[in-house]
């Protein structure tokens, strides 16, 4: 049986520990949007890279030039979210590593999403079996069940996301270049249940394929 | 002036090594915090470099006095601690000098090391950072497997998973919480409160808690016998591994080492114990300040405070620092060697129990004063924590949880899938240095009530 003294001093550390949590959720959810010695960020992503420890590295092309955000895990799941061409603001400190200066968001409440890729171009929507007749380049909205979905490593060493697409009317080859892509969509794409793509028309090995830009 | 801040070095090593429950940690993020006025009045990043390091350095090698002689408990748990176990004996002497000469040793092997690291960069052969990196893949599994060990062969392996886990989510409360003004970056940021509640005013409760014990008288003439250079060497190599890689903390280290000698009978036991702890020790606060040189990474309290005023350190000005170093552990150990009956007659004619109060007083101050209302709750979550080891009977070390599992969920990529269930996103925010007259003020502040706290409670 455990000591009442014993289960007493960990109860109150436990207790502690609670109180703690509480007040650390009440100060992260009472930060100002914009605290003081921070800047503002908005832009269209361009770049989105892991980095060690579950962190990403995502680059954002503003108004006055290229902004890199640096996302550490500590922000939370959110930073999964982020997709090339979607449109960011991030509110965040400053910081030089390596000669290089990038800014970390101040909080996952920091880092806002403001319209996702797909509703700044027009994609038309299309089936596989109409792919050959649009040009290359032409920017599509599909309905398809993915398979046989793998990490391709290129010669340049970059790990690109190649699968096969199928719906009622035919099937094509897709990748998604090494920094379009994100673990959620490996993870919704390896499901094999039928998702919207939003591509660009492309030719592989004289067939038509799709270099996906996102998935939903 | 490199001279001056090398002597002032010395001496606030000594302080805070002699006064139990005060971290060298404390003097160097006071010394950060005044690191841009300092800066302000012409003395160069080096100079206050070099009172960092020869601090960092006589505060290893001295801490231990307080923790043989001023720190012995009547409780059971306490009784296993092998330095704890001569000093019952009356041989304070002799666990002093395996401490102090484990200390040495762990320096002299750790700068050999670091020097050959050097010359074969130097040469053109990077060694560290491939290796780091190599390691960084496995470091989960790694660290996975060490806290397996450390908590299966702990006598109370329920308790010390319970001390392990709960460090750990108050390690990832902590690290980065807005709780504390001034961000992760600050000099005096959320880590002061919570180390300084797990590991120093929990032990001074403990101490205020337990009943007046009578000490064995101890013969402090240090014999000559001839010390074995094992344990020291395996300490300096454990101490380099602390020192480098993130997590693992010297006393986890030296517990894997004591299991892996276990069966060697309590004597041997003992002094191995204390020879390799005192080598982690030094040789770990070595290569915690090089590895802001070698691997570009701050790794202890000491190489933190020194990163926060000094971008970029080169090679010579580590060969520099190592040398007031080396210098430092000399002077210490002279100083202990000859001195020791004085210091500890000097201890023993404090009032324990007032001395304790005082120092309490002192450190929930400076973190009042220095972190905030948030801060003081981080330090008094982290106290309540601390105690649970020491009062269940398992190892202390298992609270090292603290930096052990937000490591391991860092390298192993689970971080932002736990952070996100448990609630626990983290905040960046800059860092606001504090005012250089703020901290002094704080800290005559504190000291003085804890001086009057001590003169108010002790006899006489």
């Amino acid at each position: 049986m455990v000591d009442r003294s014993k289960a007493g001093i960990a109860g109150v550390a436990v207790l502690a520990l609670l109180v703690l949590w509480a007040a650390h959720r009440h100060a992260v959810h009472s930060l100002p949007d914009l605290p003081d010695g921070t800047v503002a960020v908005e832009g269209v992503v361009t770049y989105v890279r892991p980095i060690a420890g579950g962190g990403w590295l995502v680059q954002l092309k503003a108004h006055g030039g290229t902004r890199t955000l640096l996302l550490s895990p500590r922000l939370g799941e959110l930073a999964h979210l982020v997709r090339k061409g979607d449109v960011w603001r991030a509110v965040g400190t400053v910081r030089s590593w390596r000669d290089k200066s990038y800014l970390e968001p101040v909080s996952r409440a920091h880092l806002r999403r403001l319209a996702p890729f797909h509703q700044q171009e027009i994609y038309s929507e299309s089936s596989l079996a109409t792919l050959g007749r649009l040009p290359e380049g032409a920017r599509v909205r599909v309905r398809a069940r993915p398979a046989s979905v793998r990490i391709y490593r290129s010669r340049a060493g970059k790990s690109h996301l190649v699968f096969e697409l199928r719906d009622d009317t035919g099937s094509c080859s897709a990748i998604m270049w090494e920094g379009t892509y994100t673990p959620a969509d490996e993870a919704l794409l390896g499901k094999g249940v039928e998702v919207t793509l939003f591509a660009e028309v492309d030719e592989y090995r004289g067939k038509p394929s799709l270099v996906v830009r996102g998935v939903e | 002036m490199t001279l001056v801040a090398f002597l002032f070095g010395c001496v606030a090593g000594l302080v805070t090594g002699l006064v139990p429950g005060i971290h060298v940690n404390l003097s160097t993020a006071l010394l950060a915090g005044w690191a841009p006025a300092l800066l302000g009045f012409g003395l160069s990043p080096f100079t206050l470099a070099v009172f960092i390091v020869s601090a960092a350095m006589v505060h290893t090698l001295t801490e231990v006095m307080p923790t043989l002689f001023l720190g012995v408990p009547g409780d059971d748990s306490y009784a296993l601690l092998p330095g704890h176990r001569l000093v019952r004996r009356g041989e304070g002497g002799h666990a002093l000098r395996l401490s102090v000469t484990g200390c040495f040793r762990g320096l002299i092997l750790g700068l050999v090391i670091i020097l050959a690291i050097l010359a074969l960069e130097a040469g053109g052969f990077r060694l560290l950072e491939p290796m780091t990196e190599w390691l960084s893949r496995w470091m989960a599994w790694l660290l996975l497997a060490a806290i397996a060990v450390l908590v299966a062969t702990d006598e109370r392996p329920a308790w010390g998973l319970f001390v392990l886990v709960s460090s750990g989510v108050f390690g990832l409360v902590v690290f980065a919480t807005p709780l504390v003004p001034g961000g992760s970056q600050a000099p005096m940021n959320a880590l002061f409160p919570a180390l300084t509640g797990l590991f120093g005013a929990s032990g001074l409760l403990l101490a205020l808690a337990q009943r007046d014990q009578e000490q064995a008288p101890q013969e402090l003439d240090f014999d000559r016998r001839p010390l074995p250079w094992t344990p020291a060497f395996l300490g300096g190599l454990g101490g380099m591994v602390v020192g480098l890689l993130p997590g693992l903390g010297g006393g986890n280290v030296a517990t894997l080492f004591a299991l892996g000698r276990r069966g060697e009978g309590a004597e041997r036991d003992s002094e191995s114990y204390l020879m390799t702890t005192g080598a982690i020790n030094a040789s770990d606060a070595l290569f915690g300040i090089a590895a802001l040189v070698l691997i570009d990474r701050a790794r202890s309290g000491a190489s933190v405070a020194l990163e926060s005023f000094w971008a970029q350190p080169d090679r010579l000005s580590l060969v520099w620092l190592l040398a007031s170093a080396l210098a430092a552990a000399m002077v210490t150990r002279e100083v202990l060697w000859r001195w020791s009956p004085a210091l500890l007659s000097g201890l023993n004619r404090l009032e324990l129990p007032s001395l304790n109060r005082a120092t309490l007083v002192f450190l929930s101050l400076m973190v009042l004063f220095g972190t905030g209302p948030g801060g003081f709750l981080v330090f008094i979550c982290g106290t309540c924590l601390g105690l649970v080891a020491p009062v269940v009977g398992c190892r202390r070390a298992q609270a090292m949880g603290l930096f052990l599992i937000p490591t391991i969920l860092f390298f192993s990529g689970y971080t932002a899938r736990v952070v996100t269930f448990l609630g626990l996103e983290s905040v960046n925010l800059p860092a606001s240095p504090s005012s250089a007259g703020y901290l002094a003020l704080s800290g005559l502040a504190a000291f003085l009530a804890g001086w009057a706290v001590y003169a108010w409670t002790a006899r006489g």
